[in-house]
């Protein structure tokens, strides 16, 4: 039940702030703030006094298994000792395999989408456009939209450039507006899609390189005279002894 | 999805995420590409079929015209959306939706050629109290065919036309060909030649859905052995591939071209000799046309559709250039 007390009568609590000219030291400080922080420093400093009881009382004579089982580095950090495979070599190739070849698969799941795609988005033609001339003079002359007996608007527009007539037959300011207008539809879309691609190019080309891993690692578990390199690009790779088989 | 090249187990956390979207996507895809040709019973039959297979692999219901995310393949459908343009060339159409795209008018409404998209759009007729004629679109692909690619590529002149009788050589299975036949319409005639039989047979089969295309399986070498097929053609057309392709071509044109006709020639460098460099290969072959009372007109690459391919126009002087 809620206390029949009247708001205004409430004086509202308000808590103090950080001070302007003590901003840079962050959030001011309250007594629940401090209880946190000193809890943790308390736990630290107990903690730390136990591990130094431990090492007072350590008896030097006595045997630890970690001793052999554990070596530290140079740096003195302490080195996990390798623990033997769970699987046995011919599991490993195996799974290799397994991985290679649902790779290679999703590779090609890629290739086939980026090229179902570039198909559909039909990239506009680049290709070298020759006329023929008669001769020097028309060579001179020659004026591409006189060619095309089309509008000077439309040249550019390679796939599909109206002619003069046929812009005269219907209604030129009507076509440009319809042009217009789908054009910019279009090409958001477009810009969509061609991330997409781009996305889809990115991961054929990463499974790719995965895909070369995966069949690297299998061969280097072959027998074979092998030597590891370093490319140019800092990147290693391998080179087998040519060895003549019978 | 979950990819992290590296270690073993990033892998294959990996693969899980993969999984899942791969299924999604692939039933939603399916239903929703072929879903949107609605009507017909052959095309709801696959909408369910794609839904079916999607949907225990946790991708979306199928039966939608809408599923997954459309992507690439259910892009273009029919509908509100897309408007189409008249092109510079008589009988090609671009339409404007999600994208742009070359289109043709489908002859043989409700078929599919190659697997290629077809684009249904209502045509308001004129006079009043009829209702709206559906029209169907092929959308023609300029990665596979190398007459879409130049025409992409904004050729001038392209010679086929609404009722043009043409001449083309190499037809291979017919995809091109049923695009040439689109453009052309009722009134024109593709006389289709290709050699070999197993595309032969796939030309064969096209040609029964689309009277105005002619089949021919012969040498294109030897045009003598179909003259009783062909007559005079406005235009001939040629992709064969052969080194000797410009003597095929000249022989072709000499006895079934009309004078001032048409040569449309797609030439792969490759093909024609793989030690020189592509433009001299051209410039070769655009010689050896001239050398025939073939006038070249234009010239053009088809990057970045196929790669050392060209495309030549030229216009066929019977009484010398």
């Amino acid at each position: 039940m809620a206390k029949l007390v009247h708001n205004v009568q409430k004086k509202q609590h308000r808590e103090r702030a950080q001070p302007s000219e003590r901003r840079k030291l962050g959030l001011l400080e309250k007594k629940k703030d401090y209880k946190l922080r000193a809890k943790d420093r308390h736990a630290k400093e107990a903690y730390l006094k136990l591990l130094r009881e431990k090492a007072k009382n350590r008896n030097p004579d006595e045997y630890y298994h970690a001793m052999v089982n554990r070596t530290t580095n140079e740096d003195g950090i302490m080195l996990e000792k390798e623990e033997e495979p769970a699987l046995t070599e011919e599991e490993i190739y195996l799974v290799k395999t397994q991985n290679a070849t649902y790779v290679s698969a999703m590779r090609n799941r890629d290739l086939g989408k980026i090229r179902r795609m570039k198909q559909a988005l039909s990239y506009g033609s680049e290709g070298k456009h020759t006329v023929f001339v008669d001769n020097e003079t028309e060579l001179e002359t020659f004026d591409p939209v006189k060619f095309f007996k089309t509008d000077a608007r439309l040249l550019n527009q390679r796939e599909n450039r109206l002619k003069v007539d046929q812009l005269l037959d219907g209604d030129l300011k009507n076509y440009d507006q319809v042009f217009e207008k789908t054009k910019l539809d279009t090409d958001a879309e477009k810009l969509k899609q061609l991330k997409l691609l781009k996305s889809h190019m990115d991961r054929a080309k990463k499974l790719q390189e995965l895909h070369n891993e995966i069949v690297i690692s299998k061969e280097l578990t072959k027998e074979g005279e092998k030597e590891k390199l370093i490319g140019s690009d800092g990147k290693p790779y391998y080179k087998w002894k040519t060895q003549r088989k019978r | 999805m979950a990819f992290t090249p590296g270690s073993r187990g990033g892998a294959r956390g990996g693969r899980g995420g993969a999984r899942g979207g791969f299924g999604g996507s692939r039933g939603g895809a399916r239903g929703g590409a072929r879903g949107g040709f609605g009507g017909g019973s052959r095309g709801g039959a696959r909408g369910g079929f794609g839904g079916g297979r999607g949907a225990p692999r946790g991708g979306a219901r199928g039966g939608a015209p809408r599923g997954g995310r459309g992507g690439a393949r259910g892009g273009a459908r029919g509908g509100a959306k897309v408007v189409i343009e008249p092109h510079r060339h008589a009988g090609v159409f671009i339409a404007r939706g999600k994208e742009d795209l070359l289109v043709t008018k489908n002859i043989a409404p409700g078929d599919s050629v190659y697997g290629e998209k077809r684009i249904s759009v209502e045509e308001p007729s004129k006079e009043e109290g009829v209702p709206p004629t559906k029209i169907e679109y092929r959308v023609w692909n300029p990665f596979r065919s190398k007459l879409a690619a130049g025409v992409m590529g904004g050729l001038d002149e392209l010679f086929i036309a609404p009722g043009k009788k043409v001449l083309y050589l190499g037809a291979a299975s017919g995809t091109s060909v049923s695009h040439v036949a689109d453009v052309v319409g009722p009134e024109g005639v593709v006389y289709a030649v290709e050699f070999s039989h197993r595309p032969g047979r796939e030309l064969i089969g096209m040609a029964k859905k689309r009277p105005n295309v002619i089949p021919i399986i012969e040498d294109a070498r030897h045009p003598q052995k179909y003259r009783m097929l062909v007559g005079m053609v406005d235009v001939v057309f040629a992709d064969v591939a052969q080194p000797d392709q410009a003597r095929i071509i000249a022989l072709n044109s000499h006895l079934f071209l009309k004078d001032q006709g048409g040569v449309v020639i797609s030439i792969k460098a490759n093909c024609i000799d793989s030690t020189v460099d592509a433009e001299t290969v051209f410039a070769r072959e655009v010689q050896k046309l001239r050398e025939e009372r073939i006038k070249p007109l234009e010239q053009l690459t088809l990057e970045p559709y196929e790669r050392d391919h060209c495309i030549v126009v030229g216009r066929y002087m019977r009484s010398g250039l």
